[in-house]
C-alpha cells in the first residue's frame, strides 16, 4: 500500500545486502502499525540477523554465561523449497529423490544458498519465516537441533487458524528430518541418533516435534 | 582445404546460459548476453509463464535481482540458477 504520493516516494538506492530499496513506502510499512509486510522486509531483517550471528561475538545465554548461543536464519524462499519437496515426497510414494529437488534444501543445510550463511551443524537453532498465504499472515518457526523440535511463534490466535499453520509446520518437520539425514548432518553435528535422548525413539521421517509457544503478544 | 578451424565452433564467451527455477520446481532455460540487462530475461519469463512481472521476485543466491542488473555485474557463471518466487505478504488484520 502506498503512503506517499506517486512520484514523491522515490529515494536514492539503498543496499541492504539481499535487497535494494528505492521507495520510501518500504520504510513506512516497516515503521507504522497495521501495514502489510512483504517477503522483502522479512528477508532484510533475517539477513542482518544472520550476519550478526556469524560475525558479532556471540551473546551468552542468560542462565549459562559461559555458553554462547549460535543460530542462523533462512529466507522466505526456503519454505517454497520445503513445500515443493513435500509435494514430491507424498506424490512419489515417499521417495525424496524422485524429483531431484532435494539438492536445493541440502544447499541451505550446507551453507551454499545464501550470503552470510553457515553450515547448519555449526549452530543450535535455525530461524525460519513462514508465510501463511490463506491467512495473509507471517509466523516464525525456530528449528532446534538439541531439542529436536520446531518451536512456533505466532502472534495471531483464532479459530480455524491453528490447523492451517500446523499443516505448514509439519511439512518442515518431515522434510527437514529426511534432508538432514541425507546430508550427513547428524554425523557432522555429533548427534548419535541411536543413543541421543531426544532422537533415539523416533522415526526417521518424524524426528522433530512441533511445539507452539504460548503467551505471545497478539 | 583446412582453413576451417575448431575455433569457429566455439560458443562466443559473451553469452551465458541461465536457468530460472519456479517454486514448484519447473525450470526454464535462457541464453543471454552477459552485458544485457536482466529485464529482458524477466520479461521473457513472465510472458512465457503468463504471470505479471510485479507478482514475482527473481532471486540469485537469495539476493533480489533488479531489472537493470546484468550477468556481468552480478558475476554470474555459466548455468547459474535464478529462483522465481511469487510475492508473499502478510500482517495487517484487514
Amino acid at each position: 500500500m502506498d503512503h506517499y504520493k506517486r512520484g514523491k516516494s522515490e529515494i536514492p538506492k539503498m543496499h541492504f545486502g539481499v535487497e535494494t530499496v528505492e521507495d520510501k513506502n518500504w520504510f513506512y510499512t516497516m515503521g507504522f502499525a497495521d501495514q502489510t509486510w512483504t517477503y522483502s522486509h522479512i528477508d532484510v531483517c533475517l539477513y542482518y540477523l544472520r550476519k550478526k550471528s556469524k560475525y558479532v561475538p556471540h551473546s551468552s545465554c542468560k542462565n549459562e554465561p559461559n555458553k554462547s548461543y549460535k543460530y542462523s536464519t533462512v529466507d522466505c524462499n526456503f519454505m517454497n523449497a520445503i513445500r515443493s519437496l513435500n509435494d514430491v515426497y507424498f506424490m512419489e510414494h515417499q521417495n525424496l529423490n524422485a524429483g531431484g529437488h532435494e539438492h536445493h534444501l541440502i544447499e541451505y543445510i550446507n551453507e551454499f544458498r545464501m550470503h552470510f550463511a553457515v553450515p547448519w551443524h555449526t549452530v543450535e537453532d535455525i530461524v525460519i519465516p513462514i508465510n501463511i498465504k490463506e491467512k495473509h499472515h507471517w509466523v516464525l518457526a525456530i528449528l532446534s537441533f538439541s531439542e529436536s523440535g520446531v518451536f512456533l511463534y505466532d502472534s495471531y490466535e483464532s479459530s480455524g487458524h491453528y490447523a492451517v499453520v500446523l499443516a505448514e509446520i509439519e511439512k518442515i518437520a518431515t522434510i527437514i528430518s529426511l534432508c538432514l539425514q541425507a546430508s550427513d548432518f547428524y554425523v557432522k553435528k555429533g548427534i548419535d541418533l541411536q543413543n541421543h535422548p531426544r532422537y533415539k525413539d523416533k522415526e526417521s521421517s518424524d524426528m522433530f516435534d512441533v511445539l507452539f509457544e504460548d503467551d505471545l503478544p497478539q | 582445404m583446412s582453413g576451417v578451424t575448431q575455433e569457429d565452433d566455439k560458443k562466443p564467451a559473451d553469452h551465458i546460459n541461465l536457468k530460472v527455477k519456479s517454486q514448484d520446481g519447473n525450470e526454464v532455460f535462457f541464453r543471454i548476453k552477459r552485458s544485457t540487462q536482466l529485464k529482458k530475461l524477466m520479461n521473457a519469463y513472465c510472458d512465457r509463464q503468463s504471470i505479471d512481472l510485479n507478482a514475482i521476485a527473481f532471486l540469485f543466491d537469495g539476493r533480489r535481482l533488479r531489472p537493470d542488473q546484468t550477468p556481468d555485474e552480478l558475476e554470474m557463471d555459466e548455468g547459474d540458477e535464478i529462483d522465481a518466487m511469487l510475492h508473499q505478504t502478510g500482517g495487517s488484520l484487514a
